[in-house]
């Protein structure tokens, strides 16, 4: 297969009822080389232009961009551009026994991915959805695979349903959510059987139904697992019931979204309230 | 205190005798003496939840201990501090100690406070335990490690608090007694704080960020903050800009190098830690990571405050330091071992449970829980196993303790303190002793004897810091109120007095002139404190003018002011002199004598009270910007009670000596009855008018009481402080000088002065423009954090 060069927008603007002196804000919008994903650029731009604003790579391997904005204003954007190229092959299955990999994440360095997150607690009622999807000495890949085909038959995809906030009791009683909802499912479900997984925030490529253009700012960003193989980590989205391939572009990776939410901010006024909302996301497939 | 044959041990010799010498009641002088020497300092804490500061609790009979016993102590103190500092510094850099196994994954990773946003990927490993409290027991084996202290920790100031009591409390034995210095580890304090810097900066800049007046240690915050001579700052009054921190004061910016930190790291940024943070500053991580400041304790640090390392300590002391470790801890299983939690539940009805982090559950002795309780804390333990240890409780050494008219041999530990000097780690030779009673936790001086202290390398406590930090809007806010509400209680004292005493004129001899006066009078003390009518009957009246004095709720009132009067002191303690204590305790244990004594003597001690303060005021304090708004707060708030007060009473006062009884009695409230007699002798027997009156309240330039007094000092201390003059000060200044005196006391047709009713209130307007004006000028509004967060813009 040859390489995909993505071209990605991600555009987020906020509108105000009242002056906003000063904004801050925290970004995980930057994307990283990595395998399966050669090349990552791109930059982040503040409007109005920030005071100050500077990039780093975290403590999970993210880029992520902090900025200042002082002067008064009553709406904010923050455009994120980037070019990522593509060479993602979905792996073959792992094949050895969940448990296996289970027992030797005792003593890896992998471990942290099995403990508990901010977002994420241990949670009986996700311990008892897990637990038919892990047989002992199952295939990894197939049990991890099985789990993502369950979140998707058991649940309704919901835009609207939850909100950021939302919890995994949420999901497991409301019984709809949208794709981080799913996401934090997979990955509290494989830790409470001793597994070890991420989040991962990033980018699905969409194509229009057969015939029609493909519209303006009608991506999003888009939500997934990552599960520790024992030789690697393996992608799976539950969302979609379907292997992490070339349509696929990775973000960023934590142990849930609070570590690497697109983002986030704080801001100083009088009385504004964030009045209205947008995001708007394309990911275009460079031509030629 | 005494050896197993019951002999006084050598150590204790002196405080034994002390017990034997006064007898029991030497013993209850002691805790009186102590008590009153904590109230008139103004020790306070405040616990969790509480309204108010209570006062600390202290025992008078110190903790000895033996020097030399000490001095191998403090080694192991030390080697604690150092090793913390190291292992912090792998946990958020390399992490070498978890890929070697030293230590697991679930221990750091697990443990609520480990910040991921503290990781450090590149750069200088930085300072991450500056000062470390290191809780101490002795049991039979010798002493033991209780509990780390490494985030933030409190107590060092409240040793040196409870050092000045009991110094003064049992002087004699106090100065009989070779007692090691508590200064020294202050002064190093002062060393290793500017050594703390990031590098290159020549002359640090070093602020104590504390969650403010309302925390449980703020008297011990501001206390440190005088000690250590550097500005005791709230979130609110830092700002991050241009890649660094600043603190923002009354004359710009000021840069910030070095934080010294008494707010836990959860809550020092509402970006990159809790969103709903208001106490913190957004961007301090960033800047932090960036290196441009020093958070001292590092913000990661509290995952040290973890009885899970127990086990581990002993081979990671080997590890980092390459020495073995000098205290114990002791024996602890960690839960997320399997053997260790196979202990654990074995054995929970012989163990202290503890989990991992503080934030988790209290820890408990297994001893304690019923076999129900026993059983949902072993099903939790199995849940989540690495939360949790046990540990083999430790028969700690007791203490004697005052108790009544009696001692009482009671369990003692001390937390020890460690601080990174310039020239290493400096153990306080002392430390909070502390013994539990019925009524709670009870502290106790700690007193290192005989063996003098090991020499130490001369230091030099730097002069780096500047001698006066900057001032921010904040504090200059509170001096401005405190200065208000000072002179506010003593404008209604006063007034209370003056009516109170007309009051008792009716009751005794109820003539025509004071029958008459008395509405007019009432009305008055109505309209000035804006607290609504009095009622009718004199029982009405009686118990009006009393809730008048101490109703402590009710805006307007002499106690609602004398409360906000001592909140604001506390707010800005660190600015204040200890004397100021004395005079704001006296405030507080007259209004609470009301009950006893009555009103009137509580107003006489009231006013006196603030003629103490006043002085200490006027004698004790520098004249920095700090002390001009608080004298521009007094002056305005006089003006503006004269202004009230003169207009309430006399522009519709009742003709003849009924409106003499008004008016004398409006300058007996204004402290210028003798000078008006004085100067006008005829006045009051030919019954002139009140233009004397009026010319001595308002338009006199020498009676400080007056208006135009006033608002010319407002103007000297104005042009003191930074930023132009008020607009509304010109304004104030040529309505008091167009005022005629004359032509404003003549009456109307109904009796009533209306040029006088809108002269003052348009004098009023313009006061309290120039309030304000001067609080936009120099209080900038400290705006509140929100935190904001994109819905769900995922597919």
């Amino acid at each position: 297969m040859s390489p995909i060069t993505y071209t990605i927008t991600h555009r987020t603007r906020y509108w105000y009822d009242a002056d906003v002196r000063t904004s801050f804000g925290r970004a995980h919008l930057l994307p990283v080389a990595e395998p399966g994903q050669p090349q990552a650029d791109g930059e982040v731009v503040v409007d109005p232009a920030p005071d100050e604003q500077r990039d780093h790579v975290d403590a999970f391997g993210n880029r992520s961009t902090y900025f200042a904005v002082r002067a008064p204003h009553r709406e904010l954007t923050v455009l994120a551009r980037s070019t990522v190229v593509v060479d993602r092959v979905p792996p073959p299955l792992p094949d050895r026994p969940w448990d296996e990999v289970r027992d030797e994440l005792r003593t890896r360095p992998e471990r942290t991915w099995v403990l508990p997150s901010p977002r994420l607690p241990a949670l009986p009622r996700v311990a008892e959805y897990a637990a038919p999807s892990f047989p002992p000495g199952r295939p990894i890949g197939e049990a991890v695979a099985d789990l993502c085909s369950r979140i998707h038959a058991d649940f309704r995809y919901a835009s609207g349903a939850t909100s950021v906030a939302s919890t995994l009791t949420d999901l497991l009683t409301g019984g709809e959510g949208v794709c981080q909802d799913f996401a934090h499912l997979a990955v509290a479900a494989l830790r409470s059987v001793g597994l070890a997984a991420r989040y991962v925030s990033g980018y699905l490529e969409t194509s229009p139904p057969p015939g029609m253009p493909k519209l303006r700012g009608a991506d999003a960003s888009h939500a997934w697992v990552s599960a520790w193989t024992g030789a690697g980590w393996l992608d799976a989205d539950p969302t979609n019931d379907a292997p992490v391939g070339p349509s696929y572009v990775v973000l960023a990776r934590g142990r849930d979204y609070s570590d690497v939410p697109p983002l986030r901010g704080v801001l100083f006024s009088d009385r504004a309230t964030v009045s209205r909302m947008a995001v708007e996301v394309d990911v275009d497939r460079n031509s030629g | 205190m005494r050896a197993a044959d019951g002999s006084v041990r050598p150590l204790w010799a002196g405080v034994a005798a002390l017990l034997d010498r006064p007898g029991l009641a030497g013993l209850r002088s002691r805790r009186e003496d102590t008590e009153r020497l904590l109230a008139d300092e103004g020790v306070a804490y405040r616990p969790p939840g509480a309204d108010e500061p209570q006062a600390w609790r202290l025992d008078p009979l110190p903790l000895v201990l033996d020097g030399a016993e000490w001095t191998g102590l403090a080694r192991g103190v030390a080697q604690r501090a150092e090793l913390a500092d190291r292992l912090l510094a792998d946990l958020y850099g390399p992490r070498t100690v978890l890929d070697r196994g030293l230590l697991p994954v679930e221990l750091i990773d697990g443990h609520p406070g480990y910040l991921h946003a503290w990781r450090r990927s590149v750069g200088r490993p930085r300072r991450e335990v500056f000062l470390a409290g290191i809780e101490l027991g002795r049991g039979p084996d010798g002493w033991t490690v209780l509990d780390d202290r490494v985030q933030a920790p409190s107590g060092a100031g409240y040793a040196m608090a409870g050092r000045r009591v009991v110094s003064r409390a049992l002087a004699g034995l106090h100065r009989r007694s070779p007692i090691r210095r508590l200064r020294p580890f202050f002064d190093a304090m002062r060393t290793g704080l500017p050594a703390a810097a990031p590098p290159g900066v020549d002359e640090p800049r070093i602020v104590l960020l504390h969650p403010g007046p309302e925390a449980e240690t703020a008297y011990e915050q501001a206390l440190l903050s005088s000690l250590l001579g550097i500005g005791l700052v709230r979130g609110s009054d830092l700002t991050v800009r241009g890649g660094r921190l600043w603190q923002q004061s009354l004359g710009g910016l000021d840069p910030v190098d070095v934080v010294l930190r008494r707010l836990d790291a959860q809550w020092c940024d509402p970006l990159d830690l809790r969103p709903d943070s208001l106490l913190g500053v957004p961007g301090l991580v960033e800047v932090a990571r960036v290196g441009t400041v020093s958070v001292l304790n590092g913000l990661g640090s509290e995952v040290l405050e973890n009885p899970g390392l127990a086990p581990y300590l002993p081979q990671l002391c080997r590890a980092l330091l390459g020495e073995d470790l000098q205290i114990p801890a002791p024996q602890t299983w960690w839960c997320g071992d399997p053997a260790g939690r196979a202990h654990v539940l074995a054995r929970l009805g012989e163990l202290v449970i503890a989990p991992i982090a503080r934030d988790i559950a209290e820890p408990v002795h297994g001893a304690a829980l019923t076999a129900a309780e026993r059983e949902e804390l072993a099903a939790r333990i199995t849940a989540e196993p690495h939360l949790w240890t046990g540990r083999v409780p430790v028969e700690l050494s007791t203490a004697p303790t005052l108790a009544g008219d009696a001692t009482v041999d009671l369990p003692v530990s001390v937390r020890a303190f460690a601080v990174a000097s310039d020239t290493g780690w400096e153990v306080l030779d002392g430390g909070l002793g502390m013994v539990t009673d019925a009524d709670g936790v009870l502290a106790k001086d700690v007193w290192i004897v005989g063996e003098p202290a090991p020499p130490r390398p001369d230091q030099t406590v730097p002069s780096i810091l500047p001698a006066t930090p900057p001032l921010s809007p904040r504090t200059a806010d509170d001096l401005f109120w405190f200065g208000r509400y000072a002179e506010r209680a003593e404008a209604t004292a006063r007034l209370l007095r003056a009516v109170d005493d007309r009051w008792a004129d009716v009751i005794v001899s109820p003539d025509g002139a004071v029958l008459t006066a008395m509405p007019t009078l009432l009305a008055a003390v109505a309209a000035v404190t804006g607290t609504g009518p009095l009622g009718r009957s004199t029982d009405e009246v009686a118990a009006g003018l009393r809730a008048l004095v101490c109703d402590r709720e009710r805006p307007g009132t002499l106690a609602f002011a004398v409360h906000h009067t001592i909140r604001t002191a506390q707010a800005v303690r660190e600015q204040l002199s200890t004397d100021t204590w004395l005079a704001l305790g006296r405030l507080e244990s007259a209004l609470a004598g009301v009950g006893e004594h009555g009103e009137r003597d509580a107003l006489d001690e009231v006013v006196a009270g603030l003629l103490a303060l006043w002085g200490i005021v006027a004698d004790g304090l520098v004249r920095d910007a700090g002390w001009h708004l608080l004298a521009a707060g007094r002056r305005i708030e006089r003006a503006q009670q004269v202004v009230a007060l003169v207009r309430a009473a006399l522009v519709a006062s009742p003709r003849g000596a009924a409106g003499r009884l008004v008016a004398e009695t409006v300058l007996i409230a204004t402290e210028s009855v003798i000078t008006h007699r004085r100067r006008h002798p005829q006045d009051a027997a030919a019954g002139r008018g009140i233009a004397t009156v009026l010319e001595l309240l308002l338009t006199d330039t020498e009676n400080p009481r007056a208006v135009a007094f006033q608002l010319a000092g407002l103007a000297d201390d104005l042009a003191r402080l930074p930023g132009r003059p008020p607009a509304a000060m010109g304004r104030a200044t040529q309505l008091l000088a167009t005022l005629d005196v004359h032509a404003l006391s003549t009456r109307s047709a109904d009796g009533t002065r209306p040029a006088l009713d809108t002269a003052l209130a348009e004098l009023a307007t313009a006061l309290a423009e120039l309030a304000d004006q001067v609080a936009a000028t120099h209080f900038a509004v400290a705006l509140p954090p929100h935190p904001f967060d994109p819905l769900a813009g995922t597919g």
